[in-house]
């Protein structure tokens, strides 16, 4: 990919101001590193970094000058975002040839079903207690149901629930056996765009600002950051946003001493989840007021307020007869954003269609219920695809969706099956030289098929 | 049938009157062919939902209840117009229910079973019901025969149980009335008939004095010029505008069950309304249910609506299109919204939403948009809030609501 840079691409890069800094200490580190026996030692020397083009105040402007930035990596097919539908792409990309690299936030695979502790896998199921939630997340599923104490409830027609920890595990070890490039602790924060074409993702971490160039970005961020970076329509919507936390010694309540309560009409305590693979640990959703999952004041004032008040009501179940040894084992890392950004496609996941149970030609794959209230709709290919830029594919949440479906399509399954089109649409699309959107469907649907996606 | 003609020459009649009744069976075969299309996809349907609205006896009553009348209404006041000329007209080409009832009448000739003289109760019936409707309570409008056949369709359309046997017991008992005592019904029961006698009578008073341009004789037996009949009005006046005085204050304006969109107010309704399941049928949601005895005697085999598979679509409102009565109003699409049937409500102890579940099933099910869910800071908690103006009770939020046994957002009378 270095060798196509044009001489105006690299002009374009530096910037009138900027000077590349950083790149030669960079290239030493490793060797230092080795050399040296104490853990604390000096690792290198740095360059001083009075020309490394810092934002600087122009009257009372903040300007981020222009710079170049270092190329950490080059791949075929670039995963922004490990959780449950970034996974399922980045496997499902490489399983059909391609080279992939995946790139996450926090230093754990899995996002909201692990970081955000949402344990109970709804959505997989449909109206009869078929289910219709295959491919690479049943293949999870599977592998989860011969480890230890991973995952309960996993019966035909029952929605199972898993440990958070059992699944970061069996993530890592997933992507190890598959060979993807992996960086962690990185935030997506840019698009690399060319005209219409996006080229690769720049990311924060603390290597400082860096790209990674790619034929195809699957932005599997939940929030859409990426395809939003790009230019690409979206709408942007309030949801509700809570904090799941974890609950203790739910074996060990006391129903005599409830029963006496009872008799003395004590309240009942608010409600304390559902059991979880771990004996005598429940885990609590908590729904939370609608919010912009964007804004990070909101965010700042909601994981404040959740925090204070999971363990202030933890107190209060404490002192109920019978709890009392009840305890908050953890709340959730990271704050249970719902929906924030949903991309506006080529063709969109409607509740009309589901009602009318449409079927679409370029089917990639089949969404649950959330119990067992209807059956199967339908996700069409364009649901994935920007309107106008390309080489960037939703997975996960922020595919394109009316209202009334997001709360379907947010679903961990779901966000499997759409994370597993997007892998392998993308894939195909690297092989074949062609841009995501002409992408050969059929040629899709079969690939699916034969890793055992469910299309209807 | 019925003619007894007498003094004519036997011969020329004979041959004629064959010929005659041949062709009206036939008609009336077409016309129980057609009601039968009912049975079809909706598109074919409508013309066969007609039929059953093409009593005059419901149309007059209708009009005079309804205080006005819907399109249904209309066909039956073509029919009148009609027997204004010619008496009987009705039952002796288009009634579907007298080709069956002549059927039983000939098995019961055959039998040696012979109609006694009584007194024409139909002409009562009429009257009490006519009187009735002045006060909005019609009594007998379910006698119709039409009405009664119709019904019988119940069986037909996926009806079950007891409903399906109240459905077909009025035709049933019709035949067999008309094979004990052959004609009977036709001659003095059938209150369709009566109201022609009635509509004959009035126009041949008119004629007689000269009035009317009509000048052709009636060629039947000549219609009831007893002295008495004023008596009879008079009485039946009274009678019926008394039960039906009686009748609403029993039932009162208030609904315990959910009707169709479109019903009058229940007293009204329940009037109204003749039995006739055309609404149960049209329905394709399979939502609307005969009442059988679960809210009152008035309310026998009354429509109600029950959500426990599916909900009254946005889409929709063709009970309100095949209603012979009116007992359902005519609604246009748009209208829809604005007829409530009743009003969702919610049952906040056992609402998901208490357990912090990720439920948005009645929101995100609601065709109006009527429900929202607001957050309180005190409780930390979701609860469900329903819009009353936007709420036409359509049962979505019901169908879709997860929990079991019992729903926590029902649809209650409004």
């Amino acid at each position: 990919m270095g060798d196509s840079f044009s001489r105006r691409d690299w002009l374009r890069m530096i910037g009138a101001t900027g000077v590349a800094a950083g790149l030669g200490a960079s290239g030493a580190t490793d060797a230092t590193a080795q050399e040296s026996g104490f853990q604390s030692s000096v690792i290198a020397e740095h360059e001083v970094q009075a020309n490394r083009a810092s934002p600087s105040m122009i009257g009372d402007k903040v300007i981020q000058p222009r710079r170049e930035l270092p190329v950490l990596h080059h791949t075929d097919v670039l995963v922004v975002g490990g959780g449950p539908a970034g996974i399922c792409a980045a496997l499902a990309a490489r399983r059909a040839g391609a080279d992939v690299t995946i790139v996450e936030r926090y230093g754990h695979f899995g996002g909201l079903w692990t970081g955000g502790l949402v344990l109970l896998v709804i959505g997989h199921i449909i109206e009869g207690g078929k289910q219709v939630c295959q491919g690479i997340g049943e293949e999870m599923m599977r592998r989860l149901d011969k480890m230890d104490g991973a995952i309960i409830d996993r019966r035909p027609g029952v929605n199972p629930t898993v440990d958070a920890e059992a699944v970061k595990y069996l993530m890592v070890e997933m992507i190890e056996q598959a060979n993807l490039k992996v960086f962690l602790h990185c935030w997506g924060v840019d698009a690399i765009v060319n005209g219409d074409a996006v080229q690769g993702a720049v990311f924060e971490s603390k290597s400082g600002r860096q790209a990674i160039l790619a034929k195809v970005v699957i932005d599997a961020t939940g929030d859409g950051d990426l395809f939003a970076a790009a230019g690409a329509e979206y709408q942007h919507r309030a949801h509700n946003i809570g904090l799941v936390s974890r609950v203790g010694n739910m074996d060990r309540i006391d129903m005599d001493r409830i029963d006496a309560a009872k008799a003395s009409g004590t309240r009942k305590p608010r409600y304390l989840g559902i059991h979880t693979p771990v004996a005598g640990v429940n885990w609590a959703n908590m729904r939370g007021p609608e919010a912009d999952g964007l804004d990070v004041e909101v965010l700042t004032r909601l994981e404040l307020a959740h925090r204070k008040f999971i363990w202030k009501n933890m107190q209060k179940v404490r002192k109920t007869p019978g709890y009392e040894q009840v305890y908050l084992v953890e709340t959730a890392p990271q704050l249970g954003v719902r929906i924030t950004r949903v991309l506006d496609g080529l063709s969109s996941v409607t509740r009309k269609d589901l009602k009318a149970g449409t079927r679409f030609t370029d089917v990639v794959g089949v969404g649950g219920a959330c119990s067992r209230e209807h059956g199967a709709w339908q996700i069409p290919y364009g649901a994935l695809v920007p309107r106008k830029i390309d080489n960037v594919l939703a997975a996960g949440r922020c595919i394109s969706v009316d209202m009334r479906m997001a709360d379907l399509v947010r679903l961990i399954p779901n966000c499997f099956v759409t994370g597993h089109a997007a892998g392998v649409a993308a894939a195909v699309a690297v092989q074949d030289g062609c841009r995501p959107r002409d992408v050969d469907v059929p040629k899709v649907q079969k690939i699916l098929k034969d890793q055992g996606a469910y299309l209807g | 049938m019925s003619d007894v003609k007498s003094d004519e020459s036997a011969k020329q009649w004979f041959n004629r009157r064959r010929i005659r009744w041949a062709v009206r069976n036939l008609f009336r075969f077409a016309v129980l062919i057609v009601l039968l299309q009912q049975m079809r996809s909706w598109d074919t349907a409508y013309v066969a939902y007609l039929v059953s609205a093409a009593s005059p006896f419901v149309a007059l009553a209708s009009m005079v209840s309804a205080g006005g009348f819907g399109l249904m209404v209309l066909s039956g006041l073509f029919v009148t117009a009609i027997t204004l000329v010619h008496r009987r007209w009705f039952c002796h080409w288009m009634c579907p229910t007298g080709l069956l009832a002549d059927m039983a009448t000939r098995v019961g000739r055959q039998c040696g079973r012979s109609c006694p003289k009584v007194t024409p109760f139909g002409q009562w019936i009429v009257l009490l019901t006519l009187f009735g409707a002045l006060l909005g309570y019609p009594m007998f409008l379910w006698l119709d025969p039409l009405a009664l056949l119709s019904s019988s369709l119940a069986i037909f359309a996926g009806v079950s149980g007891a409903a399906l046997w109240l459905s077909a017991v009025g035709i049933l008992l019709l035949l067999l009335l008309s094979v004990a005592w052959p004609g009977v019904w036709c001659q003095r029961i059938c209150p369709l008939g009566a109201t022609q006698d009635l509509l004959a009578r009035g126009s041949q008073v008119v004629r007689r004095e000269g009035v009317a341009f009509v000048t052709r004789v009636d060629r039947s037996t000549p219609v009831d010029n007893r002295p008495g009949m004023s008596r009879r009005f008079v009485l039946g006046a009274v009678v019926g505008v008394g039960w039906a005085a009686a009748a609403r204050v029993v039932i009162g304006k208030k609904t315990h069950c959910i009707r169709p969109p479109g019903a009058l107010e229940e007293a009204r309704f329940v009037g109204l309304c003749v039995r006739c399941g055309n609404c149960v049928r049209a329905c394709p949601t399979d939502i609307l249910k005969p009442d059988i005895l679960q809210h009152g005697v008035a309310s026998l085999m009354t429509p109600v609506v029950e959500f426990d598979r599916d909900y009254c679509r946005e889409d929709c409102v063709r009970c309100t299109t095949v209603c012979p009565s009116g007992a359902l109003w005519h609604l246009a699409l748009g209208d829809k919204v604005n007829a409530r049937i009743g009003l969702a409500r919610v049952a906040p102890d056992i609402c998901l939403l208490t357990e912090d579940r990720e439920c948005s099933a009645c929101r995100n099910s609601c065709p109006f948009e009527a429900i929202t869910y607001l957050w309180s800071d005190v409780e930390y908690m979701l609860t469900v809030k329903i819009d009353p103006s936007q709420c036409p009770g359509c049962g979505a939020c019901e169908v879709a609501c997860p929990t079991t046994p019992t729903k926590a957002i029902v649809v209650v009378p409004s």
